[in-house]
């Protein structure tokens, strides 16, 4: 079963110390987030970008498509992650920066992610 | 208190102070401060080194990703170059999807761009070879790319057809190692704020080694096309990773940033049905 939607929870300042990988121009500050729960589609684990598909259910019920950025693999990696971390079917809620566009993409914030019920840190943004 | 109990005490503290400050300790508290576990567990001793041997893997410490925080004025071609670019980064960022920085379709970011590593946790590593003719050749990690810097004594080509990497020159002079180039590809930019290459370009690099984990970089690029004069580099700090440190394969696949941008930066702009 999948989890409802959270909302715009946040107004979280999460203080980030960013890198700027490759631009986080799109998207909102750390100081506004959203936090979701949701269920992964795909689990895309490239360079230089890795990205996680995901679906979120609107208060409404109805299904929508979603995509977090994330950091590099190499990031990644020194954070304990794999490519196969996250696995389509898994459960999540994710706390994002949205984008200011207003469409359902967003970068994934240093705050913890949790998966299947577990917490899993996911390291630095961007 | 007498002076043997305030002897004791402070024997005491010292003991507990040498137990808790091990050298595992001191290595993991080092790598949680820079943030790339294996690759800052060494700490920095002063250790004997060759001033010649500029091997291993060097990665930035600090400092602006530029040349300097103020470019020097531009002239009227630089600024007509500069003002069609579209950053993503900086005063003038424009959201992922509008921008048209080369980086974003994989495109070489060529010189010095690479020497600015766009972040700081990617690295580049320096190896002498001497099989054939003697040449350094730098690795950069990002993109998986490279280049020569020949050492051989030979004069740089007059007039050279324009290469993303630029030709180079090297040669010592006491201490540093001092890198001439020319030739650059003016289709790339010097750094991710959109500041124009010109064909005329030419740079100068001293790498001067401090200790045997601190190497220094100073440039200098001459470019009358784009600039009205010199622009003098900060100096840029470099850190060796200890000798376990591998370069990861950090390629820019251009199908897979064709992918990340139709799912992730194009939309994240506002940017929908794009082909």
């Amino acid at each position: 079963m999948r989890l409802p939607f959270i909302g715009a929870l946040g107004l979280f300042a999460l203080g980030a110390t960013l890198t700027a990988h490759h631009g986080t121009s799109n998207y909102e500050t750390t100081a506004k987030t959203i936090t979701v729960n949701a269920v992964v589609t795909e689990f895309v684990w490239s360079n230089p970008h890795v990205y996680v598909l995901f679906d979120v259910k609107d208060e409404q019920g109805k299904v929508v498509h979603w995509a977090g950025e994330m950091n590099s693999p190499s990031v990644l990696r020194n954070a304990g992650w794999t490519k196969t971390t996250l696995k389509t079917g898994d459960q999540i809620t994710v706390t994002l920066r949205p984008n200011k566009a207003g469409t359902p993409v967003g970068l994934l914030s240093r705050a913890n992610m949790i998966v299947n019920g577990k917490p899993l840190a996911i390291g630095p943004e961007q | 208190m007498s002076r043997t109990t305030l002897g004791s005490l402070l024997a005491a503290g010292l003991l507990a102070a040498a137990l808790l400050w091990t050298p595992a300790s001191r290595a993991q508290a080092q790598g949680k401060a820079k943030g790339k576990g294996k690759a800052d567990a060494a700490p920095a001793v002063s250790v004997p080194h060759d001033p010649h041997d500029l091997a291993g893997v060097w990665r930035r410490s600090g400092g602006v990703l530029t040349m300097s925080a103020t470019p020097p004025p531009f002239t009227a071609w630089g600024k007509a170059k500069f003002d069609l670019t579209r950053p993503v980064y900086g005063p003038r960022a424009v959201q992922g999807g509008f921008g048209n920085d080369p980086m974003s379709t994989c495109d070489p970011l060529g010189m010095p761009r690479n020497l600015f590593l766009e972040v700081s946790i990617y690295n580049f590593e320096i190896v002498h070879a001497s099989d054939n003719a003697k040449r350094v050749y730098q690795f950069f990690e990002w993109a998986h790319s490279y280049r020569v810097i020949w050492t051989d004594g030979r004069a740089l080509p007059k007039d050279p057809d324009p290469r993303w990497m630029g030709y180079s020159v090297g040669a010592w002079e006491g201490d540093t190692f001092v890198v001439r180039s020319l030739g650059f590809d003016e289709r790339t930019w010097l750094d991710h704020f959109g500041n124009p290459v010109s064909d005329d370009m030419t740079l100068e690099e001293r790498y001067r080694r401090l200790d045997r984990d601190t190497l220094e970089l100073k440039m200098v690029i001459t470019a009358p096309k784009a600039y009205t004069q010199p622009w003098v580099s900060e100096t840029k700090t470099l850190r060796l990773a200890p000798p376990n440190v591998e370069q990861e394969e950090i390629f820019c696949v251009p199908t897979e940033e064709q992918r990340f941008n139709r799912q992730v930066r194009d939309p994240g702009s506002g940017i929908t049905g794009k082909q």
